[in-house]
């Protein structure tokens, strides 16, 4: 796209793979946009979101992608948006939720008019999306370094932490526990019934992480319990804003109970898809164990 | 030797410390502090007035307002002012066309990369220089504070530094005396999700916390110890959380309006070294806060940087002995 240089495009490849908007957005327009949800299947997308071009009213927002061209009628709330940008009272309608009757192909553009000229974003390759969709560059590759990052992040937050445990400890969980500090309020739950049989405790365990947690975390269970994904969506409901979630999973073929979770399935169970931004996935112990450590968002 | 010291000294031997381990034994060393911090008396018992004649005009308890321009009444009311546009795109594109890859060409785009870790980086590069002593910029500030100024910071980081509640004067020596700003520049549009700057308007007249007498509850041993990576001392680290927390009271008990600064590319914003601020968490995380930070002081208000150079666009800044990294 041609005009005034953005952030957002540093984060695209050095050799785009999108191409220009046919009607590149005049430089003088200022606009900022928010896509909050974006969902999309094989013949359909759901975008929600803002956007708003600051002291200009938007006369008009459309969706485009391929041929189809949806126009956003409906301005839904955006109160919060007057915490930041208290001077432009017409950001309080700034929302908007659209459904687009086509496949995500090629680029998504969100069309923003003013009446003193357009800008045309492209979406999800804008810098928000680039940064949530991706583990972060120099993750640490240690799993104590990881850990240790997640110590940190719980220690900082000063908020309670919990241990989910199993019926197998791993080996080193002594050195991942030493890390904590004595001061951190730390509790563990342990789950404790062989991953066979059906178990309550895991089919409870929202009820009993109902308090907002800093950090969760476990070291061997989220391969042993029946239903990771539920795991995963009961311990996301259970931290704070921002709370830090730790898991190491043994590698396929390393034991026969439950799941066998490679690091790239561990990295999509724990994701922006459950709601959460990965910080750092990894392999540990010679390859036989894999270990996530991710943010609520 | 002391427990903090026999701490530092376990950090540094055996095997190198990563960061992350230094930053949980930090917390653990700030934690016990802050049990002992407890017994800080408020917010106004840590503060101190300068004398009036010793702080630059604009700060001074009687001015003729008669004889003020916009600028530096805004200044003077609320302890900021925003300068849309201020800054040419072309020094704001040299700069992140710089700082955005490495030595090899690798490119630095994510909030984490980190260009340098030098606190002073101008010293190497003109296009930091370029931007931070634009001409039109240090005219402004020269209005505000009422001496020439000089740089002797920059943070170039382009995530949130999420420092929270804290005055500026407050981590610097006390000649000082409010002879200092600092700018921010938005190098791209500002995204209220990103962590953006927030401040207190008007804070700048709230009475003077005193890095003195807030350090005068730390032992020595806390005084003494440095970060292992930079060496700079770390007591402001140890004291932030109970600062944070005594300020969050006063704009509480004041009722005091919080502000972001949304800036867009070009904008920048100079704030008073008593303007109350922080470096808010981001909403998303990864999200880059595109700034350049740069601290300033009044040229002859320094005894601890004295050796001052020419920019050859203009303005000076403070020499040190520091690398290029």
């Amino acid at each position: 796209m041609t005009g005034r240089f953005r952030f957002a495009d540093l984060l695209r490849p050095r050799v785009s793979a999108t191409r220009a908007a046919p009607e590149a957005a005049p430089p003088s327009i200022d606009a900022l946009h928010h896509i909050s949800r974006l969902w999309c299947d094989q013949a359909n997308i759901f975008v929600k979101g803002w956007a708003h071009a600051y002291e200009r009213p938007v006369t008009a927002l459309a969706i485009e992608v391929g041929g189809v061209h949806v126009p956003i009628t409906q301005f839904l709330p955006t109160p919060y948006l007057l915490d930041y940008f208290p001077e432009y009272p017409h950001l309080a309608r700034a929302g908007f939720a659209v459904h687009v009757p086509s496949a995500p192909q090629g680029p998504m553009r969100l069309v923003i008019e003013t009446a003193a000229g357009r800008v045309v974003r492209e979406f999800p390759n804008d810098e928000s999306m680039a940064a949530r969709s991706s583990v972060v560059d120099h993750a640490p590759k240690n799993v104590f370094d990881g850990f240790a990052m997640f110590v940190a992040a719980i220690a900082q937050r000063g908020t309670p932490v919990v241990e989910l445990r199993g019926p197998w400890d791993h080996p080193e969980r002594a050195r991942f526990l030493a890390m904590i500090p004595d001061y951190v309020d730390f509790s563990e739950y342990r789950l404790g019934t062989p991953v066979e049989t059906e178990t309550p405790d895991v089919a409870t365990l929202a009820t009993h992480l109902s308090s907002e947690r800093g950090g969760i975390f476990s070291l061997g269970l989220l391969d042993r319990v029946p239903e990771p994904w539920r795991l995963v969506a009961d311990g996301q409901s259970a931290l704070r804003h921002h709370g830090a979630f730790f898991h190491l999973v043994q590698a396929a073929g390393t034991h026969a109970e439950g799941w066998e979770i490679g690091r790239d399935g561990l990295g999509r169970l724990i994701s922006p898809a459950t709601m959460f931004d990965t910080v750092a996935l990894g392999d540990c112990f010679d390859g036989t164990a894999h270990w996530v450590l991710a943010r609520k968002r | 030797m002391s427990a903090i010291g026999a701490e530092a000294e376990q950090a540094g031997e055996s095997k190198p410390i990563s960061a992350t381990e230094w930053n949980v034994q930090l917390d653990g060393i700030i934690e016990r502090c802050l049990g002992r911090l407890n017994d800080l008396p408020d917010y106004d018992g840590l503060c101190e007035e300068p004398p009036d004649d010793q702080v630059p005009l604009l700060d001074r308890a009687h001015v003729d307002p008669a004889g003020l321009d916009a600028d530096q009444r805004q200044w003077r009311d609320s302890g900021y002012l925003i300068k849309r546009g201020l800054l040419p795109e072309q020094l704001i594109d040299a700069y992140v066309a710089l700082r955005s890859q490495d030595a090899q060409g690798r490119r630095l785009v994510t909030p984490l990369d980190s260009k340098w870790s030098s606190p002073v980086p101008y010293l190497h590069h003109a296009e930091i220089r370029d931007l931070c002593l634009y001409p039109p910029l240090m005219a402004v500030m020269k209005s505000l504070i009422g001496a020439e100024m000089f740089l002797h910071l920059n943070l170039t980081g382009w995530y949130s530094t999420q420092r929270d509640w804290h005055q500026d004067i407050y981590l610097n020596p006390a000649e000082v005396q409010g002879w200092y700003c600092a700018i921010w520049i938005a190098l791209d549009d500002v995204h209220p999700y990103s962590g953006p700057f927030e401040f207190i308007p008007g804070s700048h007249r709230w009475p003077l916390l005193s890095g003195e007498k807030v350090r005068s509850y730390l032992t020595e041993e806390e005084l003494a110890l440095t970060d292992p990576a930079t060496g700079n001392p770390l007591w402001a680290n140890l004291t932030q959380a109970v600062v944070s927390a005594m300020t969050e009271g006063k704009i509480e008990q004041q009722g005091s309006k919080r502000r972001y600064f949304m800036g867009r590319k070009g904008d920048v914003l100079i704030w008073h070294s008593r303007l109350t601020h922080r470096g808010t968490i981001p909403l998303i995380n990864n999200r880059i806060r595109p700034a350049l930070i740069g601290h300033y002081s009044g040229v002859g208000h320094r005894s601890d940087m004295t050796q001052l150079r020419a920019h050859t666009g203009g303005g000076k800044y403070a020499v040190f002995d520091y690398p290029d990294c």
